[in-house]
């Protein structure tokens, strides 16, 4: 994607983005450790991080947040797509591939053809789609059945018809003849295909879904949009949106909240992955291992909630270390904190 | 030799290099385009010199995700696994539990070949859930260390106690209770019956355990079925003789019903599933082969088996049908020949020569070897190129019935979240956008800039000329994505609310310059002659400004007061066009902007380039400014206008940013220009930089990027080819 494009769209987005994390007043998990350099070692070498465009930010926060533990390493990330990762890893150009979609089975063959093992997707944070509408919208929510037939022509979830007006999601008025006009994210992207099999079933979009290079693009069309609906990242909710609140049974209603994207109440939720090489034989790098650590750290997850994502439970932290071989000591609590629940959602692989 | 004559040379020679150089650079780039789309074009074909043991056939078998071994299942039950490498028996375990005495009835590898659905002599019925650990030896991970064995071998039963009937066919579908889905099994037994059971998962808290609850609908036939196959959410088809019968369980599952029957061309003996249980390959006794799906209708609800293509090649002693894990492509396997088949347009793409003797065959997980075990126990894993079997004409161009879609039709949509889903590549919405979008932004430009540039050259006067040139030529300069962005996030919502002032516009801009020239003819000579003609014009922008500014600022009010909403939801409603806020109407705005300029310069100096001696001898001879305009200026400048206007084409033909910012990217095959549209360029920006490299839709937007170059290309030519003819007729 170009790059003048997407710092045009950064600047758009950027007032809309600020205030957003004390809005939803979200907070990582307590029993996370708070990141401890190892000490007496000043390491020094590059981290290179290739892929994802989506995940780039986050990436360059962990990348400059880490440079102040040691200066010594010095941080590339660059942003092309994700399929611009596995290429990177199977070269060695790149120790982190950000991706926002699994790796294809083609993917994984290469590397595997190279190194012999296949490569290994490590969770590092969670993203929560939401499905937004215009603020005036008056709708209280949505089942599933839904939504795949808003968004979806094959209507997998077995909805009985094909919904194209606000009326036929039970709105009343002026609103009631007004026309369902779809946004959604860009081809190929990972929240394009996650969405997809999740909430659509697998089936088709619909060929009037209009698609937004950015999550951020989806919100602005959305706001501009009286009768818009769309779909993104719960990160990038603003005043001039409402995330419409889902169910899966037809009763219970859930927001997009932390709390119940963790319980798995929420539908839409899901990890974010960041493939490495790691050789089953042997250990990290340990520059590489410092580097997992921090972002396994309290400090490493507060700044996922700083660009929009969800942070990850010190439960599945625990997980991912011991799947890494990094050590893991669950911070001592004072008291139980509310959000606290063990991720249940499933994780796409 | 003096020395300007050398620097003459060098010069020359300099410029010929670059001009060389340039045309060595756009054949590079076009070979490689098609370099990098070539391999579309290649066929399925075997390799030699796989890697080969000695083993006893057993029922079936398989790989590996890795293909370093190979499993086989016996009829009593045991599982084998042999190495690649060496050929050993790496272990044999029995992980079935079957009773003395009782062996496997019927066996068939689930689509993903994760797991293996049997029946046995006493009537159970499960899936055995085959899993692999990978381990390395030594020192390092690398293809040479890695070893396999046995996983957690687990079954999941549909009936678990023994019973004297034992099915003739049957098929059975994996549950997931995290993701709340249900297992299916689906058995046909001698005595006509079908059997459709559905597991529906039971999470305890309590205990922290999932339960299934297995419940069971039947349907009986007068004869026997021959072969079931499962499709999504418990629908199956299921064949008597050349009956085939669609049936799917009843609301809240109280039973089964038909929802259909068809009659294929022969008595059907052969049916399996493609990847992601949206259609089915059916085989005759003749061996034809047809493709099958449920489709929903579009005047009721209902939705119905269907027959599509018949294979054009057909399978003499038709086996098997094996279907690949990755995607929709399967192998018919008869007598003595292998034929690969492709799902979604039905093509036969293949057919392979295997020698006789064969006991089973199937090909490996990763689609890179065609494993085959013959009766003298011999076994090889022979090397498999299937290419890009899911590329061929008829799904880049033709119009397809897509799995769970009414209608054939032309569908852009290429990737879903796993390789379940069945790409839709039809280049054809694609190519209408781009034609789409550049009639939209070419419409309103060239009359506008070919007037334009009439103006500036031949009746503007004196500084105004020297100065209206290089300010619209700066318009040019206006980086695309800006415009785009504009259009995108200004122009595309400002627009909906005042879509009538695109209407009125310029109606009433004519009417003013209309009345304004009444005005200028009423004027005293003496007025006219002080202002001078080409000044005169600039009476006009005044004009226009306040009355464009009024009309835009006045349209929401009207349409209000006219018709109760904004016009465009008006006309929604009343006349039934979908109206798009992101649609090509702002694009061609946008893209005006672009195209505009482009066309204006060119043809200003193709105006300006008509010898000033031709006009003068026309109008002294007493035609008016119009009649020498239309009549002795434009017949030799029309040349130089055409090609400004191919190059202008070519602009918005190649033009990526504002397309990309100012439509939704909607790949449809409508025209309405309140609707958007997806061209070439913008859809290789957006999914290029996310396709796996390699792979066919990384291939495929290479071929769409070979035809937009040779679009670009020949419309290019084409003007310079008219120019360069149109300077030589002057």
């Amino acid at each position: 994607m170009n790059k003048f494009f997407q710092t045009a769209l950064a600047v758009a987005a950027a007032p809309l983005l600020a205030g957003l994390a004390s809005a939803q007043q979200m907070k990582v998990d307590q029993e996370l450790p708070s990141f401890q350099p190892t000490a007496g070692v000043s390491y020094e070498g590059r981290l290179n991080a290739v892929g994802s465009d989506t995940m780039i930010n986050l990436m360059t926060l962990w990348g400059e947040a880490f440079k102040k533990h040691h200066p010594g390493v010095r941080i590339q990330v660059e942003g092309k797509g994700s399929s611009t990762a596995p290429p990177a890893l199977i070269e060695g150009v790149s120790q982190f591939g950000p991706m926002s979609r699994a790796m294809k089975s083609a993917e994984k063959d290469a590397f595997i053809k190279k190194f012999g093992y296949e490569p290994m997707p490590v969770r590092t944070s969670l993203d929560a789609l939401a499905v937004f509408v215009n603020k005036d919208n008056p709708i209280t929510g949505l089942t599933m059945e839904q939504v795949d037939a808003v968004f979806s022509k094959a209507r997998k979830l077995g909805y009985d018809e094909d919904i194209s007006t606000w009326g036929q999601l039970g709105l009343g008025g002026t609103w009631a003849q007004g026309r369902v006009s779809l946004y959604g994210r860009n081809s190929a992207s990972g929240t394009y295909g996650y969405f997809k099999s999740v909430a659509l079933g697998k089936g088709d979009y619909k060929d009037t879904v209009k698609e937004q290079p950015g999550s951020a693009g989806v919100v602005n069309s959305i706001s501009n949009d009286m009768l818009g609906i769309g779909y993104s990242g719960i990160g990038y909710l603003t005043s001039s949106v409402r995330a419409v609140p889902l169910s899966v049974d037809g009763e219970e209603y859930f927001d997009a909240t932390m709390k119940n994207v963790v319980s798995g109440d929420y539908p839409l939720g899901r990890y974010l992955y960041v493939y490495i090489n790691k050789n089953p034989k042997k250990a990290l790098d340990p520059v590489q291992a410092e580097f997992l650590r921090f972002v396994f750290s309290k400090e490493g997850q507060e700044i996922v909630l700083k660009s929009g994502y969800l942070p990850i439970t010190a439960g599945v932290a625990e997980k991912e270390c011991s799947k890494l071989g990094l050590p893991f000591t669950r911070a001592k609590l004072k008291k139980l904190p509310a959000g606290a629940v063990e991720a249940s959602s499933k994780p796409q692989s | 030799m003096n020395r300007r004559k050398l620097a003459d040379r060098i010069a020359a020679r300099v410029v010929g290099l670059g001009g060389l150089g340039v045309v060595l650079a756009v054949f590079f780039i076009a070979f490689y385009l098609i370099k990098e789309a070539a391999p579309l074009m290649g066929k399925p074909e075997l390799g030699a010199d796989g890697p080969s043991l000695t083993a006893p056939p057993a029922m079936i078998g398989g790989a590996e995700k890795f293909t370093d071994a190979s499993w086989r299942i016996f009829p009593d039950g045991r599982l084998q696994l042999h190495s690649f490498r060496d050929g050993a028996l790496i272990e044999e375990v029995e992980p079935l539990g079957l009773a003395e005495g009782e062996v496997l009835a019927e066996t068939k590898l689930t689509v993903d070949q994760n797991a293996l659905i049997f029946a046995t002599t006493q009537g159970r019925i499960g899936i055995l859930e085959l899993s692999f650990l990978t381990s390395f030896e030594g020192e390092t991970a690398n293809q040479e260390s890695r070893r396999q064995e046995f996983g957690a071998l687990s079954v999941f039963w549909f009936i678990e106690e023994a019973r004297a009937e034992v099915p003739i066919a049957v098929d059975a579908l994996y549950g997931d209770a995290e993701a709340r889905l249900n297992a299916w099994a689906v058995a046909s037994y001698a005595d006509g019956r079908v059997v459709l059971w559905r597991g529906q998962p039971r999470y305890n808290a309590l205990e922290d355990k999932t339960t299934w609850r297995m419940r069971a609908q039947e349907h009986q036939f007068a004869q026997p079925a021959s072969c079931v196959v499962l499709f999504e959410r418990g629908r199956f088809l299921a064949t008597v003789g050349d009956q085939v019968h669609g049936i799917g369980p009843a609301d809240k599952f109280a039973g089964l019903e038909i929802l259909g029957s068809e009659t294929a061309s022969g008595e059907v003996v052969v049916a399996r599933e493609l990847i992601g249980r949206g259609s089915a390959i059916l085989g005759t006794a003749e061996g034809v082969l047809s493709r099958w799906l449920f489709q929903p209708t579009l005047d009721d609800d209902a939705i119905r088996p269907i027959a599509l293509q018949e294979y054009e090649k057909s399978v003499p002693g038709l086996i098997d049908i094996l279907p690949s894990a990755r995607q929709r492509v399967f192998l018919a396997q008869g007598k003595d020949s292998v034929l690969v088949g492709q799902g979604t347009a039905g093509t036969s793409l293949a057919r392979f020569e295997l020698g006789k003797n064969i006991a089973w065959m199937n090909i490996a997980p990763r689609e890179d070897y065609l494993l085959v075990a013959r009766t003298d126990e011999s076994f090889e894993a022979i090397p498999l190129n299937l290419g890009f079997p899911e590329v061929t004409a008829a799904t880049l161009f033709g119009k397809l019935t897509y799995e769970g879609l009414p209608e054939p039709a032309y569908t852009w949509q290429s990737t879903g979240g796993s390789d379940e889903y069945e790409p839709k590549i039809s280049l054809v919405p694609l190519i209408l956008g781009t034609i789409k979008g550049t009639i939209w932004a070419l419409l309103p430009s060239i009359p506008l800039a070919v007037a334009g540039a009439l103006y500036c050259a031949r009746f503007l006067r004196g500084r105004s000329r020297e100065t209206l040139k290089p300010f619209v030529e700066l318009l040019a300069g206006i980086p695309s994505v800006i415009l785009g962005f504009v259009g995108g996030l200004y122009l595309a919502p400002a627009l909906e609310d005042r879509l009538l002032a695109l209407f009125l516009l310029p109606l009433v801009l004519a009417a003013a310059t209309m009345g304004m020239g009444w005005f200028w003819a009423r004027m005293p000579l003496r007025r006219r002659q002080r202002l001078h003609e080409g000044t005169a014009v600039y009476a006009l922008v005044p004009v226009y400004m306040v009355l464009g500014a009024l009309v835009i600022w006045l349209a929401p009010g009207i349409e209000l007061a006219l018709f109760d909403t904004s016009f465009s939801r008006w006309s929604v409603q009343t006349f039934d066009i979908p109206y798009e806020q992101k649609n090509a109407v702002v694009v061609g705005l946008a893209m005006g902007f672009a195209v505009t300029p482009l066309i204006f310069t060119l043809a200003e100096d193709a105006f300006r380039n008509v010898p000033q001696t031709l006009a003068d001898a026309s109008l002294a001879l007493g035609a008016t400014p119009w009649q020498t305009a239309r009549r002795v200026i434009e017949p030799p400048a029309r040349p130089g206008v055409i090609a400004a206007v191919m190059l202008g084409l070519g602009r918005a033909v190649g033009e990526t940013m504002i397309v990309l910012m100012a439509t939704g990217g909607t790949a449809i095959t409508e025209w309405n220009p309140l609707q958007g549209f997806r061209a070439l360029s913008a859809n290789l920006a957006t999914e290029l930089p996310e396709a796996p490299k390699g792979d066919s839709l990384y291939r495929t937007l290479f071929l769409s990027a070979v035809l937009l170059f040779a679009l670009t290309f020949v419309i290019n030519t084409l003007a310079e080819v008219v120019r360069v003819r149109g300077r030589k007729d002057l």
